[in-house]
């Protein structure tokens, strides 16, 4: 592959080619940590839960006030 | 209830059925229940069964009812006669915390009396158990609204697996406290009649939504509880 010409030459690419390699890396190590705050891949454990449940039945139409 | 909802974090509002018909009440006769109707929507009701008396304000007023409610009523075993097609809903998934909650509403045989053949009641505990697969999917927590009377629902803790709270309704039984299945862990509710009491049920659940403790009680509704003045002025505009 034909270099451009002028540039410097480090580890055998050039610096635009370095600088894009370098973001590349960055982008995909924040994706993975982004990923694993979000908890993707392992289900979130759950809490134990409380539930306070109201119920009536069989209240036939009462509008009556209670008391 | 207001008081309830300020204090505790996780609260259903729930109704075992036979609560629309308007028996002798001249105010739900007149309206033919959409008073009960519109008092549940103002109260926040989460979910309520069709009870087989609720049937008596025949089919078309039902569903006119249902379509007002801000809440599901729910039926897994009430079919149209002659057809396998459901009349409600048969369950609804509510989440709960880090829970889903599955509400599965049951009807008792005496609804197909109300309606002349109109309608076809199932089996109970056979339609429970076809719901049952099909929320077990989804949700950890299983709740079923039963108006089948106390004996069937020790019946259905017993045979059916996997439900954590029954509901009930029918049978008009004071159970205070609930009752408890040891073998299945299920706790069995039921406050009354008539609107004279409301019963409250308290459930700690592990992270795997299976019911690790509980306590219940069922309060008279005396006049030590003033009427509140929101359902007061809502009553008030029917006079």
């Amino acid at each position: 592959m034909r270099r451009p010409q002028g540039r410097t030459l480090i580890f055998g690419h050039t610096f635009e080619e370095n600088v894009r390699r370098i973001k590349l890396v960055v982008l995909v190590a924040l994706a993975v940590v982004g990923l694993a705050f979000l908890g993707c891949g392992s289900p979130t454990p759950k809490r134990p839960l409380e539930l306070t449940v109201l119920h009536t039945n069989d209240t036939l139409g009462s509008t009556e006030p209670c008391g | 209830m207001k008081e309830v909802r300020k204090t505790s974090e996780n609260v259903l509002l729930l109704d075992g059925g036979n609560t629309i018909f308007p028996g002798d009440r001249p105010l739900v006769q007149q309206t033919q229940g959409q008073v009960i109707v519109e008092a549940m929507n103002l109260l926040g009701y989460d979910a309520m069964v069709l009870g087989s008396e609720d049937f008596r304000l025949g089919l078309d007023v039902l569903r006119q009812r249902m379509e007002e409610a801000e809440f599901p009523i729910l039926s897994a075993n009430v079919v149209m006669a002659g057809t396998d097609q459901l009349f409600a809903a048969p369950y609804v998934i509510k989440k709960i915390g880090d829970h889903k909650a599955a509400i599965i509403g049951l009807t008792s045989e005496e609804a197909a009396n109300a309606t002349g053949g109109a309608i076809v009641v199932l089996d109970p505990l056979e339609a429970l158990q076809d719901s049952m697969d099909e929320v077990n999917k989804e949700a950890d927590v299983v709740i079923v609204l039963s108006n089948l009377g106390t004996a069937t629902d020790m019946q259905m803790a017993g045979e059916v697996q996997g439900i954590d709270l029954i509901i009930g309704g029918g049978s008009r039984d004071v159970l205070d406290p609930p009752l408890w299945d040891e073998l299945s862990s299920t706790v069995i509710a039921q406050a009354g009649y008539q609107g004279e009491w409301i019963g409250v049920a308290s459930l700690e659940m592990d992270d795997q939504g299976a019911v690790v403790g509980h306590k219940g009680a069922v309060v008279p509704l005396t006049e030590e509880f003033a009427d509140d003045s929101e359902m007061r002025a809502f009553l008030d505009q029917y006079k």
